[in-house]
Formats: structure tokens, sequence, C-alpha cells
């Protein structure tokens, strides 16, 4: 299990990435699902920064495992914690991703973006945490 | 790290970007887009040398289209990565870009 605590403030994104480079990158993750994961992990931690601690800086915790099957790194798992404001990103309402480009609305597309991108995701708020888990498979590419 | 080059091409304007655009660098990102738009209704993005986006950046993609459509111009993202169209595809924008 890796571990990172880490403020969550989106200029410390670099110290978030580098963690995670240090889990991905002994691994030989293939490049498209790295860039799929450091999407994911930067929308929820941004999301954090900017929703669950509107008004402060506050702690955040990213615990990372990495599952094996027969000897091969085969699903990774993160999991990020707050203590901030409870704020389930899962509530938002899908983005309309049909609609023409001048009835599109700009936000929103973020937790979409993770929704869609990821193998799994889920959120729970337990003993004063916001809790968000994310699941990659990690030797091939995503179910189309 | 990111860095924006700007650059009037005839009645164009060229943005070539490199690095990362993220949740920080978006910011410079969005502003250069919004500005070109204020001095001309054509822009062109490379992306060649841009290795990663994130949503905050999709966000402002979004924006520079919206614009473009609104002066009836043209906004044109060139040279993205498989990867990077992936991701605009994943969010619908591939119909509604137009990339070269």
């Amino acid at each position: 299990m890796h571990v990172l605590n880490v403020d969550a403030d989106v200029k410390l994104l670099e110290d978030v990435n580098d963690f995670l480079n240090e889990v991905l990158v002994p691994l030989n993750c293939p490049a498209d699902i790295q860039f799929q994961i450091e999407v994911a992990l930067e929308e929820i931690y941004s999301n954090i920064a900017y929703y669950a601690y509107p008004n402060e800086i506050g702690p955040t915790m990213i615990y990372c495992k990495v599952e094996e099957e027969e000897g091969k790194p085969y699903l990774l798992i993160l999991e990020i914690e707050d203590k901030g404001i409870p704020y389930n990103p899962l509530d938002q309402e899908d983005p309309d991703i049909t609609l023409s480009c001048e009835e599109r609305e700009i936000g929103g597309l973020g937790i979409f973006l993770v929704k869609n991108s990821m193998d799994f995701v889920s959120y729970r708020h337990e003993n004063g945490a916001n809790i968000f888990t994310i699941k990659k498979y990690l030797g091939y590419e995503n179910k189309e | 790290m990111m860095t924006i080059v700007s650059k009037q091409e005839g009645d164009m304007i060229r943005l070539t970007v490199e690095g990362r655009i993220d949740s920080n660098t978006n910011i410079e990102f969005q502003e250069k887009i919004e500005e070109s738009f204020l001095q001309t209704k054509h822009v062109t993005i490379d992306m060649k040398d841009v290795t990663y986006i994130s949503s905050a950046a999709i966000r402002s993609i979004l924006i520079g289209q919206k614009s473009a459509s609104a002066k009836d111009g043209k906004f044109v993202i060139k040279n993205a990565s498989s990867n990077i169209k992936k991701l605009l595809d994943s969010v619908g924008l591939t119909k509604i870009l137009t990339f070269r």
C-alpha cells in the first residue's frame, strides 16, 4: 500500500502526480491507461480542493494499492479521503454530450470523465470523511 | 509546466502549446484562448507538444469552440495525440471540434 498525505491545494498537483508515477512507472503501465488515471485523480483531488475545503486548505490522504494476478499487476485501487464538507461528486447529473456546441454546458464534464474512464467508482461518507474510490484494470484497454 | 506561444498569421491566431494543461496551467490556457478571440475569429491550437490535458483544459477548449461559433469563425485543434483525442471523444467533443 502506498500512501500520500497532501494538502488539498491544486498548486500541489505535481506532488500527487509524482506519487502516482512512483507507483505506475515501475509497473510499465500502458501510457493510455496511465493518462486516464492521471486525469481521474486530478479531477477528484481538485474537486476536494474546490468543494470540500472551499474556504481553507485541508488535508487529503491518498491510498494506492495494486492487486496482482499470477504475479502480474492487474488492478489499481485508489482511495482519496478528505475531512471537508460532505460532498458526493457522483450526485452530479451527467452532461448531455449529444447536444450541439451552442447548447453544451461548460462544466460538469470532469466527473463524467472519471465515471467513463474508470472501471469502478464509488463514494461514501464515513467517520466524518469523504472517501472516493476508483479502480482501473492495468493490463488492457478499457472495454468499448 | 506549460508554455504558450501566440502568433498572428493573417486573420488567424495560432497558439502553440507545450507541456501539461492541468488545473493550474489551464488558467493561462483559457486566458490565451479568450484573448485571441477578442482579436480575431479564427484560432488554431497546435497541441503537438502537449503531453496531458485535464477536464479543466477541456472546458477551455469548449469555450474556444463556443467563441468561434458565436463569431462565425474557426477553432482548429492541430496535432493532438491519440490519448488527447480519445479523451475529447469520451465527452462527445470530437463531433463538435475540428481536428487537423
